[in-house]
């Protein structure tokens, strides 16, 4: 399958299992198929605080749990990555050394690896992906892929639910070709830095209001950026 | 001011040998020591409009869904930015990518492509030169030169060299054993470009900016503090104590 289809065809899969418009737990199911893993979370971050969590099962929350509680390993190093927090090897000694605590609490729980993988817009985060394995190992170059694939459609997920954004079934190429959709527009990440100023509000929130904004309007989301960047729109309170 | 302006047509003068050969030595030393693979393509897209007779240079690099986009670009005019979008998109780019360089006479494109052929007219550019970034017979990514006319010999040349360094360093000796740090490098630069978009659209708000002199202001920061610019940027981003800085230092330019 083309990279495009599979893309695609994930999307589809998320759209269905998030019907109603709420990211749950049948999102975290089709997660961990596609990471080809045993369990998986996403956890929703804004600002310093998470805002739920919904996992595959009690395992893969208690993960979450424990390191919240702990505060150390990869899903809580990935709320500051720009990139996937990988802990391949949990009795590995530079695993242990950085998360000493959760590497002993997680092979407790029969869990031998943990892969996180920050769900972000540059310097706006919305959540983690998480997912587990009983055994060690690297995840391979497909999963990592898919991982991202997943990463970026979780993404827009999430941030179009903030905006109230609910036409979920509307036609994948109204996305683009990208699976990040719109999400990633350079002129969008300048807008939402204006307004962020402008506003006196967090990224993640100037971003949700532009395309709140947008979806309002019924304009595209680049367009109203463009327009914000040029000066000749500007959002009010 | 771009140094082909004053060179012109005439062959390159041991001035400009000498100016080539510093930019080679300072890309050589950032592709070594930088660890953010956004630094070095945003040094790459800057030096490019320099010594070449191209106006503006962009890398792109192909997401996990295929889709190129760019990470680096010499300017972030909305204009530049929007040619970039259609580039990968709506233009030559697909059309053309194999395991060679490709120059694109853009009016040549004009019947595939006509917006793409608009707005490159409209920004006074005929020409692209496309320069693949390979990991063993992938294109992972193309930098991408825009301009009027041809490139000289020497500076094909030069613009492989440059494209090369781009390669190598996203590569780092990754080249066909294990894609996941190839993955996760361009991945990284491709978030570092939209927390530098965020950091931009900070800055062209607290100083009345346009974001081309929004990103020259975060440059001259990030010299002046002697920090990489994704950190700069990351922490601008986040409103974080650099931005008092950079605001601090663009006081003092006056701005």
């Amino acid at each position: 399958m083309t990279e495009t289809g599979r893309w695609q065809q994930l999307a589809r899969l998320l759209r269905s299992a998030s019907e109603g418009g709420e990211i749950g737990p049948g999102v975290a199911e089709i997660a961990a198929r596609f990471l080809r893993v045993e369990g998986a979370t996403v956890m929703l971050v804004s600002g310093d605080l998470t805002t739920g969590t919904f996992g595959t099962g009690p395992l893969a929350t208690a993960l979450i749990d424990d390191q919240l509680a702990l505060g150390e390993g990869p899903s809580v190093e990935a709320i500051s990555s720009d990139v996937p927090v990988l802990a391949d090897d949990l009795a590995a000694g530079d695993v242990i050394a950085r998360m000493p605590m959760f590497s002993a609490t997680a092979r407790g729980k029969g869990v031998g690896a943990v892969y996180a993988f920050p769900l972000r817009v540059g310097g706006a985060m919305v959540g983690v992906l998480t997912g587990h394995r009983s055994f060690p190992g690297p995840l391979g170059p497909a999963e990592y892929a898919d991982g991202l694939i997943v990463t970026g459609l979780l993404t827009l997920a999430i941030i179009e639910e903030q905006a109230n954004v609910t036409d979920r079934h509307r036609d994948d190429r109204e996305r683009g070709p990208s699976v990040h959709g719109d999400v990633l527009d350079d002129l969008l990440q300048i807008a939402s830095g204006m307004l962020a100023v402008q506003l006196e509000i967090p990224l993640v929130e100037a971003h949700v209001r532009i395309r709140a904004h947008a979806f309002a309007e019924e304009k595209s989301v680049c367009e109203v950026a463009r327009l914000i960047v040029a000066r000749e729109l500007r959002i009010e309170r | 001011m771009s140094l082909s302006g004053m060179v012109g047509d005439a062959e390159p003068s041991s001035w400009h040998a000498e100016r080539v050969w510093a930019t080679l030595s300072e890309l050589s030393h950032a592709a070594v020591r930088t660890r953010n693979a956004m630094d070095l393509l945003m040094l790459i897209s800057e030096r490019a409009v320099e010594l070449l007779s191209v106006d503006a240079c962009g890398v792109l690099v192909r997401d996990p869904s295929g889709v190129h986009r760019a990470v680096a670009a010499s300017s972030v005019s909305p204009a530049l930015l929007d040619l970039l979008g259609l580039h990968a998109t709506a233009g030559p780019l697909v059309d053309t990518l194999g395991a060679e360089p490709v120059d694109i006479d853009v009016s040549a494109a004009e019947h595939r492509w006509p917006e793409y052929a608009r707005r490159s007219a409209a920004e006074g550019f005929d020409a692209v030169h496309v320069f693949p970034l390979f990991a063993g017979d992938d294109a992972f990514g193309t930098l991408n030169l825009f301009g009027r006319g041809r490139l000289r010999p020497a500076e094909r040349g030069m613009a492989q060299a440059l494209a090369d360094l781009a390669a190598l360093h996203i590569l780092r000796g990754d080249v066909e054993e294990n894609a996941v740090p190839i993955m996760r490098r361009v991945h990284g630069a491709v978030q570092s470009r939209a927390t530098l978009g965020q950091a931009i659209g900070v800055i062209a708000e607290h100083l009345a900016l346009d974001p081309d002199a929004a990103l020259n202001q975060l440059r001259e920061a990030a010299r002046a503090i002697g920090a990489p610019l994704t950190d700069v940027a990351a922490s601008v981003a986040a409103q974080g104590e650099i931005l008092s800085v950079v605001l601090d230092i663009a006081a003092e330019d006056g701005q």
